[in-house]
């Protein structure tokens, strides 16, 4: 009887047990996949939200990047430049030199 | 439960579970000097000398502080059903306090010098009931005991390994959701799914924005200019806005990609580029 009793005793901890652990893997499960959801839009926004740095013959002040007197190979520059960045506004003029001014996001 | 004094010559028909008394026909019992018990197990052996340690089991029994070494035989044969054996005992332990047990009417039980033996001739007194009598916890042959008790130590070993494997698991668990948010904070992001999925989609819909926007400010870089006219203006502040130094007008191109509000006057072109 004793016998019995400790061994219905062992089954029904061992039956808790597992019970318990299968809820712990299952709960490590959801973390693995929630942490693979949230590491994958974190790589997507750092995609997105990539930040060029100005050529050097060009003045930053806070959004406003000023590039004045660019020559023909300078502009080329300017323009790589632009393509890396939110544009929010521009103005690019010609009267002797060209003139650059561009607002970023 | 019945008790059963067995003998070599035991007949009776069992059904029934009993306690089975083992008389001293099927073992070797030899008195020890007053030494500690863990002396009396090292020495038990050297008390029986002449028996085959491959064929007996040595043991130490303790009756009224006095020590005894018991020598029992691996293999017992008893005929009686292994289901209805309860326990397995010895005269000597469960019969001590009695001079003179009758088992039949050729057997006696009889104590000399502390020591129980079967003789042919009663003394005085003799008992002959032993259903009354009060047994001890001792058990011998306990296999199917020690069935429970493997099956038991397997249950142990499932449950630890169980346990730990869970405590891991927790653990696991823990440290990942914790590199998670270190991973989101150092890059200064919110740390749930719902506000990072909005931050993604308003990039995916800035990012539309910017590349039409750059789009269309390659077609204006490349725009075809005739010799000798060239860009005095080009800017942007949600519609773009260009001056040309033109000895024509250039809507023919511009009008193929954009909605345009122009001028041509004095060798310039002004437009509005939407």
């Amino acid at each position: 009887m004793r016998e019995l009793i400790l061994i219905a005793l062992l089954t029904t901890l061992t039956l808790i047990n597992f019970i318990y652990h299968s809820k712990a893997k299952k709960e490590l499960n959801n973390q693995i996949k929630y942490s693979q959801k949230l590491l994958l839009l974190a790589e997507k926004i750092k995609s997105l939200n990539k930040k060029a740095t100005p050529p050097h013959f060009c003045k930053q002040k806070e959004k406003v990047i000023i590039c004045k007197n660019l020559t023909k190979s300078k502009f080329y520059i300017f323009e790589e430049f632009l393509s890396k960045v939110n544009i929010k506004s521009l103005d690019i003029e010609k009267n002797k030199t060209i003139n650059a001014k561009v607002t970023i996001q | 439960m019945k008790n059963i004094l067995y003998t070599k010559d035991f007949n009776q028909e069992i059904n029934e579970k009993v306690n089975v008394i083992l008389t001293p026909e099927f073992y070797w019992i030899e008195k020890l000097p007053k030494v500690s018990q863990k002396i009396a197990k090292k020495i038990v052996k050297s008390f029986f000398k002449e028996l085959d340690e491959k064929e007996y089991n040595f043991e130490v029994i303790k009756i009224k502080d006095m020590l005894f070494g018991v020598a029992l035989p691996k293999k017992l044969d008893i005929k009686i059903p292994k289901k209805y054996i309860n326990s397995i005992k010895l005269a000597q332990i469960e019969l001590f306090d009695f001079d003179c047990v009758k088992i039949n009417n050729n057997k006696y039980l009889q104590k000399i010098d502390d020591i129980l033996f079967i003789l042919p001739t009663p003394k005085e007194n003799c008992k002959e009931e032993i259903q009354d009598i009060k047994l001890s916890k001792k058990n011998f042959y306990q296999s199917t005991n020690n069935n429970i008790l493997f099956i038991a130590l397997i249950f142990a070993i499932i449950n630890i390994s169980l346990f730990l494997n869970t405590i891991s698991l927790k653990k696991s668990t823990s440290t990942l959701y914790q590199k998670t948010t270190n991973y989101l904070k150092s890059n200064n992001l919110p740390t749930t799914s719902f506000e990072l999925d909005s931050i993604y989609q308003n990039l995916l819909v800035k990012q539309k924005i910017q590349n039409q926007i750059k789009q269309k400010l390659s077609l204006i870089t490349k725009t075809p200019l005739k010799k000798g006219d060239y860009f005095l203006k080009l800017s942007f502040d949600k519609k773009f806005f260009i001056i040309i130094k033109a000895s024509k007008s250039y809507d023919p191109y511009f009008k193929k990609y954009f909605k345009v509000k122009s001028t041509y006057q004095n060798n310039l072109y002004k437009a509005s580029l939407q």
